[in-house]
C-alpha cells in the first residue's frame, strides 16, 4: 500500500472535502476530524488490518464517518467543548481562493448562453434529473450532454489555468 | 445504486461520465439518499478521477449559484457592477440579484454600473427605481454610470435619468458623492 508523502496529501485533501462536506465550513475541528481519520487509517495500514485493499475508499470513508460520528456524539455531550461551532450549513461553500479567481472563471462562462446556464442550474442546484431536464427543454440525451461536458470542459480550462497561474506567480 | 457501486470499486474508474455527473450533481444539491452519499464517497476518496470531476463540477455550481453582480466599497461608496452581459428585463435573473444587493443591504450610497447591460425594459426600470426610493428613504442616494446607448435611450424616454444621477464613469460618479 502506498503510504508515500504525496499519496497522503491526496488523501488528506479528498477526507477534508468529505468533512467539510458533513459538519460544513463553520466548523472550527475540521483539520483535526482530517487528521484523526488519517491516522486511524495509517494505523490500521501499518497493522495490516485492512484486508481487502482494492477497497481502500471505502475503508477510509468508514474511518472517517467514525470519526466524525463519534466527534457529533461528543460535542452533543459536551456543548460547551465548542460554544462557537455553528448548525452545518446545507451547500456547499466556496473557497476564499474561488473568490479572487472570480473574474477570470466569469470571462470563462460569460460566453454561455442563458438557456445553458439554466440547464446546469437545474442539473447542480436543483438536483433535477437528467431526463426532466430534456423533457422540460425538449432536448435528446446527446444534446444534453453537449451541453453538459461543454460548459465543463470550459469551466475545467479556466479553473485549472488559473490555478496554475496563481501557483506559479505565488498569487 | 447497486450497479454504480459495483463501477465505484473498480481501481480504475470505469463510470460513465454522464452516469457519473449525475452522481455527482445530486451530491452537491444534496438530494441524494445517506446510502447513495456512503457509496460515491467510499468511491471518490479512492479514485482520483472522480475526486476531480467533483471538484470541477463544485466550483462550476458554485459559479452557477453566484450572483453576476460583483461589489466593492469605494470611498464609503459601495460600487455594483455586472461581472458577464445582463438584461435588466422581466424574469432575468439580474432583477433579483439587484434587489439582494441593494434592497437587502444597508448601503445606502450606491453606484450601479450598467456599462454590461445591454437591454432593459419596464421591469429592469421599476427595478431601478425600487433601489433608489429604498436608498432614498435611508438618506442615502443611487447613481449610475456607463449606461450602454441603448439603455441609456430608454432611461431618458421615461425619465428616470433625471431622477436618478446618471454619470459617465464612475470616477466622476464617485465626485459627484464627496461634492
Amino acid at each position: 500500500m502506498d503510504l508515500s508523502e504525496p499519496s497522503l496529501e491526496r488523501l488528506r485533501l479528498k477526507l477534508r472535502y468529505k468533512v467539510l462536506y458533513h459538519v460544513g465550513h463553520n466548523c472550527a475541528d475540521v483539520d483535526d476530524l482530517v487528521q484523526e481519520s488519517l491516522a486511524r487509517f495509517i494505523r490500521a495500514a501499518q497493522k495490516e488490518q485492512i484486508r481487502n485493499t482494492q477497497e481502500l475508499g471505502a475503508f477510509l470513508n468508514g474511518v472517517c464517518r467514525n470519526v466524525i460520528l463519534e466527534y457529533r456524539r461528543r460535542v452533543k455531550r459536551e456543548p460547551n467543548l465548542d460554544e462557537d461551532m455553528q448548525i452545518p450549513e446545507t451547500r456547499v461553500r466556496p473557497d476564499a481562493e474561488i473568490f479572487e479567481m472570480r473574474d477570470a472563471i466569469d470571462n470563462g462562462l460569460s460566453e454561455l448562453a442563458e438557456r445553458d446556464r439554466e440547464i446546469l442550474r437545474a442539473l447542480y442546484l436543483e438536483g433535477r434529473d437528467k431526463e426532466e431536464i430534456c423533457l422540460d427543454w425538449s432536448m435528446t440525451d446527446a444534446q444534453f450532454r453537449v451541453v453538459l461536458f461543454r460548459a465543463k470542459e470550459r469551466f475545467r480550462r479556466v479553473y485549472t489555468g488559473e490555478t496554475k497561474r496563481r501557483a506559479e506567480t505565488g498569487a | 445504486m447497486s450497479a454504480q457501486q459495483t463501477d465505484w470499486q473498480e481501481t480504475s474508474c470505469t463510470m460513465e461520465p454522464i452516469k457519473r455527473e449525475q452522481v455527482i450533481a445530486k451530491y452537491l444539491s444534496r438530494t441524494l439518499d445517506s446510502q447513495a452519499v456512503e457509496e460515491f464517497e467510499g468511491h471518490y476518496l479512492g479514485c482520483d478521477e472522480c475526486f476531480e470531476e467533483l471538484r470541477v463540477s463544485e466550483q462550476l455550481a458554485l459559479e452557477l449559484r453566484s450572483s453576476k453582480l460583483a461589489r466593492k466599497l469605494s470611498g464609503g461608496v459601495s460600487v455594483l457592477k455586472f461581472r458577464a452581459a445582463a438584461t435588466l428585463t422581466h424574469s432575468a435573473a439580474e432583477l433579483d440579484d439587484l434587489r439582494r444587493e441593494v434592497l437587502e443591504q444597508s448601503d445606502s450610497r450606491v453606484i450601479i454600473d450598467l456599462g454590461r447591460v445591454t437591454k432593459i425594459d419596464s421591469a429592469g426600470l421599476g427595478q431601478l427605481m425600487s433601489c433608489y426610493s429604498h436608498l432614498v428613504r435611508n438618506q442615502g442616494t443611487l447613481k449610475i454610470v456607463n449606461a450602454l446607448p441603448e439603455v441609456r435611450k430608454v432611461m431618458d424616454m421615461t425619465g428616470i435619468s433625471s431622477l436618478i444621477g446618471t454619470f459617465k464613469d464612475e470616477q466622476e460618479a464617485l465626485n459627484s458623492f464627496r461634492n
